[in-house]
């Protein structure tokens, strides 16, 4: 039986992140509701909501993960996902800075770019896994990929010139400020419905989690499994990578955060609070990034690995000590 | 007691580097001849030249405190050897890390001193152009990463170069050897653009053309305060907007920056005159938009030569004032096929030319006769 509380007090603490979030500027302290400037709409709200919807989709891909790998420390970048969609956006930034010479193309090339590079990884490594087999050999191959990516990407880098190579620097500074209402408009119905899905096959992954020959017995269709994992993952991490740029250790950290709090793997009692610790992350990241100087903005990918870090740190110790 | 003694032993190391550095400061200065002569520059902050009857003494200060020294070489006739003073033995051979300094050279006619550069392509001085196509300038680095064996190769004399942060600084450190001594010049924190450009006066005094820099820069000082002049009791200071976002983030130039002196200069209302420091402030969209959404004038919008070219770096850009009153404007107007620009080179030099430019953006009947150098105005597609 689910304590209330603890779906309670993250939703109330999500809740307040956002309204905090939303409404709280350091210079000018809380801003009256009756009052809300003509600037909200174009870049207070788009920022939040893409706090909110990257919080939610890269814990739920993380979580995701985690199961289908049967490994604590899968997430979407020890998987590869996040040094593919990189990877693939780095081409298009670096090597076809003339291929996104419109802001339609901006927006579908770098978003397609992400979701193509994302899912590429992990076909990739389902193939790996098909002559190999094991899921240990799958999270190895996705940490050699990574690896060999981000050296694809690092020769790019070499090779572009400086104006691709700043953009794609920038880029690579993971924000939520660069995120339009108009990105919105398919990036929350993406997230919303990839969590409905993962949600509609939590008695699958549960049968997953003891091993495949559980889950077969189980009449689980192993391989449309992990296929339509690796198209959701991929497609939400992928697509979070391209608007947001690489966002680290919400996927990995928010996942513990609920399995901690529940003491259960079960996927119908932690996803719903992992999709809330993520945005609870994104949102707190974003408070800090935003307000911890009056005029400065700092890297969100450098606030959720300190805050993240931590989290899998006591994972590991929690784990190593049972 | 071991592990607290091991502790101690590691913030002594970490605290010793700078003790050590605090003295070098102070023995940097100790070490110039008496009878040295001073050469204090009037808008730099960052240099000091000295000259004693046989040896030329350079102190580069720390931009971050101008009380420190950053570095100090001295050359010439002299044999004695410093402690504290880096000695340059051999000026022929000259490797520089921004194009920057090149123009500097060649507007001393000294230009056949360089021997390797940042970036070849980028280069836009026409003499030192032609040096490159005939094979006498090499390209040292690419993407910012300084080409290590071609730099051993070309067995230069000096690295003068600017970092950004400290990765850069130690980069650039490795090329350092006993008869190639890196220098960092960082006129680029400079507040006054003149500052930037008198720093023209430290490669006088390094080639022997002392006179000449001197005499080029006292005319470009000339010329730009008679082109403030022309400004100083206008009414209207039209509001002042720079740069563009990257990627949500916009790079806002600090208010003691040249930049915004330049704005200042001009006739103009700097958005952001009362921020302290002279580098960029990195600040999110959201916050430009709150304080800049009403600004008159618009300039140097990143690499945009077009409207259109802003809104694809964001949609939300055109909610700007200036936007909608087409008031942006550029210095691409000498920006060539390669990518190059003139302005990041021969601007630097002349400051004077950029101020006229900006004078004429932001009060047209105050520079009419004034052909713009370097700004153009965005074109609508």
């Amino acid at each position: 039986m689910k304590l209330p509380y603890k779906n309670i007090l993250p939703s109330i603490l999500c809740i307040s992140l956002i309204g905090i979030d939303l409404m709280w500027t350091r210079q000018t302290g809380m801003m009256a509701v009756q009052t809300i400037p003509d600037w909200f709409y174009d870049f207070r709200l788009p920022r939040v909501l893409a706090a909110l919807f990257a919080g939610i989709s890269l814990s739920v891909a993380g979580l995701a993960l985690q199961s289908l790998f049967r490994n604590p420390l899968a997430g979407p970048f020890l998987t590869g996902i996040t040094p593919g969609a990189s990877f693939a956006i780095g081409i298009l930034l670096l090597a076809f800075p003339a291929g996104i010479s419109s802001p339609f193309w901006q927006q579908v090339g770098l978003t397609g770019a992400g979701m193509v590079g994302g899912i590429g990884v992990l076909l990739l490594q389902l193939l790996i896994s098909r002559k190999t087999g094991g899921m240990f050999t799958l999270l190895l191959t996705g940490v050699l990929l990574s690896y060999l990516l981000g050296a694809g990407v690092e020769i790019m880098q070499n090779i572009a010139g400086a104006e691709q190579v700043r953009s794609f620097v920038m880029w690579g500074m993971g924000n939520f400020d660069r995120v339009q209402i108009s990105q919105l408009y398919w990036f929350a119905p993406i997230s919303i419905l990839s969590f409905f899905w993962i949600l509609l096959n939590r008695f699958k992954l549960n049968a997953w989690l003891p091993g495949e020959m559980y889950a077969q017995n189980a009449g689980v269709n192993a391989h449309q499994l992990k296929f339509s994992m690796i198209v959701v993952t991929g497609i939400l991490a992928g697509a979070t990578t391209a608007i947001c740029g690489p966002i680290g250790f919400v996927g990995l950290a928010a996942p513990h955060l609920a399995k901690m709090l529940y003491r259960s793997n079960d996927h119908g009692t932690i996803l719903l609070p992992t999709a809330i610790w993520g945005a609870c992350l994104c949102l707190f990241a974003d408070i800090v990034a935003h307000n911890l100087y009056t005029d400065l903005t700092l890297n969100v990918n450098a606030i959720c690995a300190i805050i993240g870090a931590p989290v899998v740190l006591a994972v590991v110790l929690r784990n190593k000590i049972q | 007691m071991r592990n607290l003694l091991f502790i101690l032993g590691i913030i002594a190391f970490a605290i010793l580097p700078g003790s050590c550095n605090f003295k070098k400061n102070e023995s940097a200065f100790s070490e110039i001849p008496l009878d040295a002569t001073w050469i204090r520059p009037h808008y730099s902050n960052l240099f000091l030249l000295a000259t004693s009857h046989r040896d030329t003494f350079l102190i580069l200060k720390d931009p971050s405190d101008t009380t420190k020294v950053l570095q100090s070489f001295c050359w010439g006739a002299g044999t004695q050897d410093f402690k504290w003073i880096k000695k340059i033995k051999s000026r022929n051979k000259i490797i520089f890390t921004t194009a920057v300094f090149a123009g500097m050279l060649e507007s001393i006619q000294e230009e056949w001193r360089i021997i390797g550069l940042d970036k070849t392509d980028y280069e836009t001085s026409p003499r030192t152009c032609l040096r490159i196509k005939e094979g006498k300038v090499s390209s040292v680095a690419k993407s910012g990463e300084l080409n290590l064996e071609m730099v051993v190769r070309l067995q230069p004399d000096l690295l003068i170069g600017y970092y950004i942060e400290p990765k850069g600084k130690q980069n650039l450190l490795r090329a350092q050897t006993e008869n190639c001594p890196v220098i960092f010049l960082q006129n680029f924190l400079e507040n006054h653009p003149l500052g930037r450009a008198e720093w023209i006066k430290v490669f006088g005094y390094l080639t022997g053309k002392a006179q000449m820099a001197n005499n080029q820069f006292d005319e470009i000082e000339e010329h730009y305060l008679s082109a403030a002049a022309r400004v100083e009791e206008v009414k209207t200071m039209p509001s002042v907007l720079i740069n563009a976002p990257f990627s949500g983030i916009w790079d806002i130039p600090a208010g003691q920056s040249y930049m915004a002196t330049l704005i200042a200069d001009a006739g103009g209302n700097y958005l952001w005159a009362a921020k302290n420091g002279t580098g960029r402030i990195p600040m999110d969209i959201e916050k430009v938009y709150t304080i800049g959404k009403d600004a008159d004038i618009w300039i140097n919008p990143g690499a945009c030569r077009n409207l259109s070219c802003l809104q694809m770096l964001d949609s939300r850009l055109e909610k700007f004032t200036a936007f909608k009153k087409h008031q942006i404007y550029n210095s691409t107007k000498t920006l060539n096929a390669k990518g190059a620009n003139a302005y990041w080179e021969y601007g630097v030099i002349r400051p004077d030319l950029v101020l006229l430019d900006l004078i004429k953006i932001m009060h047209p009947n105050k520079a009419e006769e004034h052909t713009s150098v370097f700004f153009e105005p965005l074109k609508s597609n």
